[in-house]
């Protein structure tokens, strides 16, 4: 195959291709990363570039298109779907680089959620237990395996029923003559019966170690736990590598029946995803893989089957079964993670097909089935999922939000990170948007709270009408018809020390509102299943992409959570990870999370004639019906 | 045992509404037309009154139609391409209530006729007859953005209405109808909650909800129109449930989406087993239009005299019980 060059121009690299390779397959290859959510199908239209010398073929003709770029240079193309037969030069608009796969720290864990008090006493999901045992003797001749439950049992009588596996069992002689008996011994509980999963020398100030972990469909999270007190040392976070696969699960489930091998490849994604966090923390932290003996992991069922190499298509046909609800405690090293090689790995268990762990983590954590009152949990992720009831009864549903709160597809969004503006107002008298970032950095995003304030403030000063329309004739050089479509300039460049304007498309509104309109939409369809009104909600959490300085009157007022007394909504962040720290931490926490998956109802919504009728109707600021948000002025 | 009719008891009325302006209220039409106030679903006189009754308008083209079938054809090949003498047939003739005006020409796709065009047209459809007029645009965002301001002004005060303000662009026709004393037809695909909210954004630009009608994009028989039915159905039950944004009159396109069907226009070469097609699709026509009124619409919008006879007597013997 004859070979060209491609020159991605504003990296300063020159990229041998051989001729039929698509820009996009180059581009990855040479590590210039370029937006996809697609899995390079010609659908998602982000991977836009522009071709500055040279020609492309289009691949599929369908898709393939080419138009004159901006300020007629060259000829934008779709990178996915332009094949190379030539050398050719490219440019790559800002808008089409791809997410930023920076890790950033992660806020502590909700302090309101991780109380280990509730679930006393403390018990890890793997305890290490330094011994020092009696060297065998003419009058001490207990088996070395008997000799170590000896010495176990004598810290802890309720270590046992404890076995042993073979691998273990095979190398604990060598270990224990090696170490003259002064052992570090790790015992998981694996359910009724505990499991020393390692043996190994006791050195002084040993730690043991354990993660929290939160595979979200659109952003990763850990948090490393020190085992023996609960205390967290820190936590990192970053967007989740499968994104380049497709943007919610159901794409990346039809990506991964498309070839052989790549289920494969997709595991090795979250693995690439995770192994990146862990080592930002390992060296932030001085901390060594090895003494990583536990790890909890809360995600939807597609996100823990990819994670663990099961397919998932049973998941996307009707009617969405998950392979297992509860898993069995796993081990790190067959799981291709960075931690100790017989490190516990325990899954929190889903509910359904899409209603998954980080959901059965998150009514743990807000303890909702422990409570007599009417509560109400919703998680803003990339799937919407709500859950109603108390400590009788629990029933969920799932509903398609899309990635937009998370930032996915919204040009001007970013992770809640430095320099994220999380508080927003814009001022049409002074014709200026009045901000908080986090840090007090200069904006250079908004994240998840800020995207919500952002609605309501442009929505109240008629920037936008109620269907989110952009008034591109709006008094304000800010409101003005961008190439395509109306937007609305957040921050001028000499106001957010950046070289482009940020701005808010008439697409990024689009997507937020259909958004919010999923997660109405669908509280009020389960509700409407059990015959309760909103009213009637005596305390609801608002879980996901937002932070605790999200202000609840304008989540009521942009129409993403019902009319309810704002004292009874409570922002709780990430509540999926604050409940993997309890499943972590407290035996009691496992065993609950068992107990919830189980006695939680399903219910379809979208087999419910109703949804899509309210889906419409709540695609709107804030719904259709104004009698139900009495006290949103309007 | 005595059989009592079950009847239902609604506590709310479609809103009445007068079109057309006389010279006493500051145009120059000779005739109004007033619908609404309906109180019950259509035609059931045993639970509520209906004051006005449906309405039929007969729909024109500013320009001659391409490619109508014969049986259409016949009835107004001596008038088109002049507006002003098609209007005048249409009431004269065939007894409109009142005249559709359709800027075909301003498609640019099409004649691309310039906006002082189409004010001279609707000055001369205004001139030749007396009866209240709807006057709609070619369907085109832009060009209707900007020929809708020069048309509102040619018939400025004759209280007319406006067609047609959508969720994504409603701004100038209402602008247009606020300055000129018009209303304005809301349009919807064919989903109550989105006529509710163009209702919404509409009244939020300043218009009154008794200078509003509603449209739903509804097709002929025969294009999933039992959807339609139910649809204009549930916006009637939710007027007369109380819901103030969904109580405005309404009115259906007949004539233009009762022709478009293949039963309606196909050859008796092509389709001898369907019969003469000189009465097809008359038939289809007030067939169509018979099903909008028993959902519960205002306006029928209509293009074949014979079957606005058929649905005028059709219409009678309803109102007599």
């Amino acid at each position: 195959m004859p070979t060209v060059n491609i020159t991605f121009e504003d990296y300063e690299i020159v990229a041998p291709a051989e001729t039929g390779e698509t820009i996009l397959e180059v581009a990855n290859r040479a590590g210039v990363r370029l937006a996809s959510y697609c899995g390079g199908r010609g659908v998602c239209r982000q991977c836009e570039v522009v071709i500055t010398s040279g020609a492309v073929q289009p691949r599929d003709r369908a898709h393939g298109y080419q138009q004159p770029g901006p300020d007629a240079q060259g000829m934008s193309v779709l990178a996915c779907q332009s094949v190379v037969t030539e050398d050719v030069t490219v440019q790559i608009p800002l808008r089409s680089r791809a997410e930023d796969f920076t890790i950033r720290d992660t806020e502590p864990l909700p302090s309101g959620l991780v109380d280990l008090a509730r679930f006393l006493p403390i018990s890890a999901l793997t305890r290490q237990f330094v011994l020092t045992l009696p060297q065998p003797s003419r009058e001490d001749t207990v088996s070395d395996l008997g000799r170590l439950k000896r010495g176990l049992l004598a810290e802890d009588p309720e270590v046992e029923p404890v076995t042993i596996e073979l691998p273990v069992l095979r190398e604990l002689p060598l270990s224990l003559r090696e170490n003259d008996f002064k052992v570090a011994v790790a015992v998981t509980d694996s359910g009724p019966i505990r499991k020393i999963s390692a043996v190994r020398p006791a050195r002084a100030g040993q730690s043991s170690l354990g993660l929290a972990i939160d595979v979200g469909t659109s952003n990763v999270a850990v948090q490393l736990v020190d085992l023996a007190t609960g205390e967290t040392r820190g936590g990192g976070m970053r967007r989740n590598g499968q994104i380049a696969y497709g943007e919610d699960v159901i794409s990346r489930i039809i990506w991964t029946q498309q070839a052989a091998g790549r289920l494969d490849q997709m595991g090795q994604a979250i693995r690439a995803t995770l192994s990146e966090i862990l080592s930002y923390l390992y060296n932030r932290y001085e901390v060594a893989a090895e003494d990583v003996i536990a790890v909890a992991v809360a995600g939807n069922a597609t996100m823990i089957n990819f994670l663990l190499g099961i397919d998932s298509t049973p998941i996307r046909r009707s009617p969405h079964t998950p392979p297992a609800s509860a898993l069995p405690v796993l081990e790190g090293g067959k799981l291709g993670l960075d931690v100790h090689p017989q490190a516990a790995v325990f899954c929190q268990p889903a509910v359904s097909g899409f209603v998954g762990g980080d959901i059965t983590a998150g009514v743990l954590a807000t303890g909702m089935y422990e409570s007599e009152e009417l509560s109400l949990l919703v998680d803003v992720g990339t799937n919407g999922e709500i859950v109603v009831g108390n400590n009788d009864w629990l029933m969920a549903a799932s509903t398609s939000a899309g990635p937009a709160f998370e930032g996915v597809g919204v040009e001007a969004a970013m992770p809640a990170a430095a320099g994220a503006v999380t508080n927003l107002y814009y001022n049409p008298d002074k014709d200026v948007v009045e901000y908080e970032t986090i840090d007090n950095q200069p904006p250079r995003g908004i994240c998840g709270t800020g995207l919500v304030e952002m609605l309501a403030s442009l929505a109240a000063t008629g920037v936008i009408d109620r269907s989110g329309n952009i008034d591109a004739d709006f008094d304000s050089p800010r409101a003005r018809q961008a190439d395509y479509e109306p937007e609305f300039v957040l921050f001028w460049p000499d106001e957010a020390a950046i070289a482009e304007p940020i701005s808010i498309r008439q697409h990024d509104i689009d997507n937020l509102l259909r958004s919010k309109a999923a997660v109405l939409a669908g509280i009020t369809v389960l509700l409407a299943n059990l015959d309760l009104a909103a009213a009637e909600i005596e305390r609801m959490y608002l879980a996901g992409a937002f932070g605790a300085s999200l202000d609840v009157d304008k989540a009521v007022a942009i129409g993403l959570l019902p009319d309810v007394p704002r004292q009874r909504i409570q922002v709780v962040g990430n509540s999926a990870l604050a409940g993997a720290y309890l499943a972590l931490m407290c035996r009691a926490g496992r065993r609950e999370a068992n107990a919830i998956a189980s006695s939680i109802t399903y219910v379809d919504l979208s087999t419910d004639v109703r949804f899509m009728d309210e889906f419409v109707a709540s695609n709107f600021i804030p719904h259709t019906d104004l009698s139900r948000f009495p006290s949103v002025d309007v | 045992m005595p059989f009592t009719v079950p009847k239902e008891r609604w506590t709310a009325e479609v809103q009445t509404v007068t079109i057309g302006a006389t010279e006493a209220e500051g145009g120059t039409r000779t005739s109004t037309v007033t619908i609404g106030g309906d109180q019950s679903l259509p035609f059931l006189h045993f639970e509520g009154d209906t004051p006005y009754g449906p309405v039929i308008a007969v729909e024109i083209l500013d320009e001659a139609p391409q490619g109508w079938p014969e049986p259409l054809a016949e009835h107004y090949r001596d008038v088109w391409g002049d507006p002003a003498a098609w209007a005048q047939k249409a009431v004269e003739e065939f007894g409109a209530d009142m005249i559709c005006l359709r800027l075909a020409s301003a498609d640019p796709e099409g004649t691309d006729a310039s906006a002082d065009d189409c004010a001279t047209t609707i000055r001369s459809v205004v001139e030749a007859v007396g009866v209240p007029l709807i006057i709609w645009g070619c369907g085109n965002d832009d060009k209707d953005n900007e020929i809708m301001p020069f048309c509102s002004e040619a018939a400025a005060r004759e209280r007319c209405i406006l067609g047609s303000a959508t969720e994504g662009n409603y701004k100038t026709i209402c602008a247009s109808a606020l300055a000129d004393g018009h209303l304005v037809i809301n349009e919807s695909p064919l989903d109550i909650n989105i006529q509710k909210q163009v209702n919404i954004l509409v009244t939020d630009m300043g218009m009154k909800p008794e200078d509003i009608i509603m449209y739903q994009v509804t097709g002929g028989l025969g294009y999933g129109v039992e959807y339609a039915y139910s649809i204009l159905e549930r916006t009637r039950l939710a007027a007369l449930g109380g819901d103030r944004m969904l109580q405005m009159p309404m009115l259906s396109i007949v004539g233009s989406e009762a022709w478009r069907v293949k039963e309606a226009w196909q050859s008796e070469d092509e389709a001898p087993e369907w019969g003469p097609l000189e009465r097809r699709g008359i038939i289809w026509e007030a067939a169509t239009a018979t099903l909008f009124l028993h959902a519960g619409t205002n306006i029928l919008v209509m293009w074949h005299p014979q079957a606005v006879s058929h649905v005028r007597h059709h219409v009678a013997g309803l109102l007599s019980g």
